[in-house]
């Protein structure tokens, strides 16, 4: 998709297609998002690009890029909270991998291989320099490898690069660095590297005066007003076409609409739904669905260890009783699509074999009678806008069969802070950023897992997940993530109800923009007025 | 003086304690949904929040008084972003007071001495809605209006690296009128009601019976009357800019104090609420002092 859009830029040879592909948004991300921004993205996708258009550009074009910020971002790599930031960052920045939807893209590392067991990667760098001139060193990955790994340095990442043997990095020659891990992982690129792998100066942590080895260099940082990039002429892939871009700190939705509609800037990352409906007829604007591969997914989590939800039928009845097409169309203004209880809609290794859960109003009714449930609870809050709306569909949809639902709604900046509460609670809506589902798994269920809030695990699950975590071979791991999947999928309580697609907005001259990682990259675009 | 200093001190402990009561805190927001009661605990540690209320307060007053107003939750220093989005609210509000005043003036004074007729009625119908009107819903109209339908004024103020409001001018245009309609419609209100007064006051009888021109009895005798009272409630428009400045700010991704403090309060950035409150605060504190001097300096019965 990528390649049929943006022509010979994209490099197929270096890409790593490997089946089970990580994504991952960081977690300050994804709190951003939640608080400050009306829509995530992740995954990949693309501003269509405009045939015409795109056959007449040859280079040339600034783009000025409306985007939420945080008031203190410092353009920080290690400790970016922002998607402002994080839009300029992943410019100036190279990474030695990165996603593109589901495919792992290779950028600084030329090459990424794992022994045998996983237990030690090599990496071999790109002949690069930063944009001081210097070259881009095995010494300079340590380096970034170790800050990041430092909680104290970048307390969002650091989990990242917590199975890093950092110590005992071995640097071969000048490009080339072996890696090895504490314990063995299939997955190091995929879920690892491919997520977050910045690769800055040895002794530099970005700022104002920040050097990279990105498509463009920084040329004005201001807190606050706006991150103001220019073309890196000596960049080791090829010169973007765009002679710069200006990441202006939007922090309202309708603000970023409004500079959009008026020509104030070109790009508009995060719209609201009800604003992208009420524009869809503008022909001055593109709205831009990003699609379900960039989306998040909406969940009502049932702990299984909690009565009632510790009686399967319980669960399964309430997986019965909702009604996804509804708040699809009620919660999210048609931006969605209906979900099927697993995480990944649209990324590779998806089970889409499994049968969709239909609705059934009578046999939901029969098992909550059978489990004698009339009564339920569920905490909510609008940590994501919707959340609350879609509890209260719910109780709508439950007192059909008889049942009472009481919301119990907290402030949406109290949703996460109390971990005992969230692990504690039989039912509760919640959210997750799209990412294949062998990496969610791997992140969120599990014994292990660090966010399992359905407290979905048990000897034969783990065993389950754990083959799929070390498995080295790519198709094997395809495989193991169905497993996984059919296994959540008959004995999980999440509900994932919907995904909701990330909506942008763009001037009609703009293409080639592509996603990853909750940021759009624009070192392939081209604009033309 | 002191008063106003006594004040300020209240107004800060009552914003240290209006945030110490907020639910939620800077540790539970910076650490999202990594926040173990451990991790909880040691950042809190980290960030001083684990010690008694009021040896945080003393320490905080203390960095105060130093021209110390802390640091962000990511670290960074908060001096230098207040003072730089100081000025720009304080560009848009002298923009809008100017506003709010020539409005207050010319309806006040127009409406004040034609009062009973239907000028004034109309005028008095006027200056209700603009009242009445939220400031937020008349930024919405004169978006639609001015940048959407006329395409004269840019819809958001944006500024980027480098830049002063200065450098774009245009770009204060429509939040200034958003803040400064409300304001000097509800000022005019007063400044009628000065006028009213005055207007049968012995000096502006005696000046219009000796035969005076309009313009001189209103330039001479009867404006100076109303300075004292009018300062007063310009003093209360003020007041009035800097509540308004936190909503429309964000309307129009302006990055002043407003908008810096509206943010912050959603991150719980405990060190920039406080700071941006406590110069919030000073303003509005400055501006009552001021319109007190000024109200005797031109009140020879008080001088």
């Amino acid at each position: 998709m990528v390649n049929s859009l943006v022509g010979s830029r994209v490099r197929t040879s270096t890409q790593c297609r490997s089946s089970r592909l990580v994504m991952f948004v960081f977690a300050v991300a994804l709190a951003l998002l939640l608080s400050a921004c009306t829509v995530t993205m992740e995954g990949a996708a693309e501003v269509p690009a405009d045939s015409a258009s795109e056959a007449a550009i040859e280079s040339g074009g600034r783009v000025r890029i409306g985007a939420p910020s945080e008031a203190f971002d410092t353009f920080n790599p290690f400790f970016a909270q922002g998607l402002a930031d994080w839009i300029g960052l992943w410019g100036v920045y190279d990474t030695l991998a990165w996603l593109v939807g589901s495919e792992v893209q290779m950028g600084l590392a030329e090459s990424v291989t794992p022994n045998e067991d996983g237990s030690e990667w090599t990496i071999v760098l790109q002949e690069a320099t930063f944009h001081n001139g210097s070259p881009v060193r095995p010494q300079d990955v340590v380096y970034s490898f170790a800050t990041f790994a430092d909680p104290e340095q970048a307390p969002f990442f650091a989990q990242f690069f917590v199975n890093i043997d950092i110590a005992n990095i071995r640097i071969l020659d000048e490009k080339t660095l072996v890696v090895p891990l504490h314990f063995p992982q299939g997955d190091f690129l995929d879920r690892n590297l491919a997520t977050i792998s910045l690769v800055v100066p040895e002794g530099t942590a970005g700022g104002a005066e920040a050097v990279g080895s990105g498509p463009f260099k920084l040329e004005a940082y201001e807190p606050g007003k706006s991150i103001r990039l220019v073309r890196n002429e000596d960049y080791w892939d090829g010169p973007p076409l765009l002679d710069g871009i200006e990441v202006i700190f939007i922090g309202d939705a309708n603000a970023r609409l409004n500079a959009l509609k008026g020509g104030e800037i070109e790009y508009a990352a995060g719209i609201n739904p009800a604003a992208a409906r009420a524009e869809a007829d503008n022909p001055d604007i593109q709205i831009l669905p990003a699609g379900v591969a960039n989306s998040t997914a909406h969940s009502f989590a049932a702990n299984t260890t909690i009565p009632p939800f510790d009686n399967p039928d319980v669960v399964r009845a309430l997986k019965l009783v909702v009604d996804r097409e509804a708040l699809v169309n009620t919660v999210l203004f048609g931006f969605g699509e209906v979900g099927n209880d697993v995480v990944g809609k649209g990324l590779a290794g998806y089970n889409d074999t499994l049968p969709q859960v239909e609705r059934d109003v009578e046999e939901a009714r029969r098992l909550f009678e059978a489990a004698g449930v009339t009564e339920l609870s569920i905490l909510t809050g609008e940590v994501y806008p919707g959340m609350v709306a879609a509890a209260t569909l719910l109780a709508q949809q439950l007192a059909e069969v008889g049942v009472t639902l009481t919301l119990e709604e907290i402030p949406a900046d109290q949703f996460f802070s109390d971990f005992v509460r969230l692990m504690t609670t039989p039912l509760q809506s919640t959210i997750h950023t799209n990412r294949p589902a062998a990496v969610h798994a791997a992140l969120m269920t599990g014994s292990q897992g660090g966010f399992n809030i359905t407290a979905i695990a048990g000897e034969e699950y783990d065993a389950l997940l754990g083959a799929l975590v070390a498995e080295v071979d790519s198709d094997r791991r395809l495989e193991l993530g169905m497993d996984v999947q059919e296994y959540l999928y008959h004995h999980d309580g999440m509900i994932i109800w919907a995904f909701q697609e990330d909506i942008n907005a763009a001037a009609p001259g703009l293409n080639g923009v592509i996603y990853s990682q909750s940021a759009p990259r624009f070192h392939l675009a081209s604009y033309s007025e | 003086m002191a008063a106003g200093i006594a004040v300020l001190w209240a107004v800060s402990l009552l914003l240290f304690l209006a945030i110490y009561v907020l639910p939620g805190d800077p540790a539970s927001r910076i650490l999202g949904n990594r926040a173990t009661p451990e991790a909880l605990a040691e950042l809190r540690e980290r960030l001083g929040l684990d010690r008694p209320i009021t040896e945080q307060y003393l320490a905080w007053l203390a960095g105060i008084l130093r021209g110390d107003a802390g640091a962000s939750t990511t670290g960074a220093p908060v001096w230098p972003l207040l003072k730089e989005r100081g000025l720009n609210s304080f560009t848009l509000a002298a923009t809008a007071s100017v506003l709010a005043v020539a409005i207050a003036l010319v309806v006040g004074v127009a409406g004040g001495l034609r009062a009973g007729g239907p000028v004034d009625s109309t005028l008095s119908v006027g200056t209700l809605i603009g009242v009445s009107l939220p400031d937020f819903v008349l930024a919405g109209v004169l978006i639609s209006l001015f940048a959407f339908v006329l395409k004269w004024l840019p819809p958001v103020s944006f500024l980027t690296a480098g830049s002063t409001p200065f450098d774009r001018p245009l770009i204060l245009v429509l939040p200034a009128v958003s803040l400064a309609a409300p304001a000097g419609a509800w000022a005019s209100r007063y400044v009628r009601a000065a006028v009213v007064d005055m207007r049968t006051a012995p000096n502006v009888e005696a000046a219009r019976l000796a035969g005076l021109r309009t313009s001189r009895v209103l330039t001479r005798h009867l404006l100076p009357g109303v300075v004292g009272p009018i300062a007063q409630v310009l003093a209360a428009v003020t007041a009035f800019l800097v509540g308004g400045a936190v909503v429309v700010e964000q309307i129009f991704a302006y990055p002043g104090l407003g908008s810096l403090l509206a943010g912050a309060v959603a991150v719980k950035d405990f060190s920039t609420v406080l700071a941006a409150g406590l110069v919030m605060a000073a303003t509005v504190i400055v501006a009552f002092m001021a319109a007190d001097i000024i109200g005797v300096l031109t009140n020879p019965r008080l001088r």
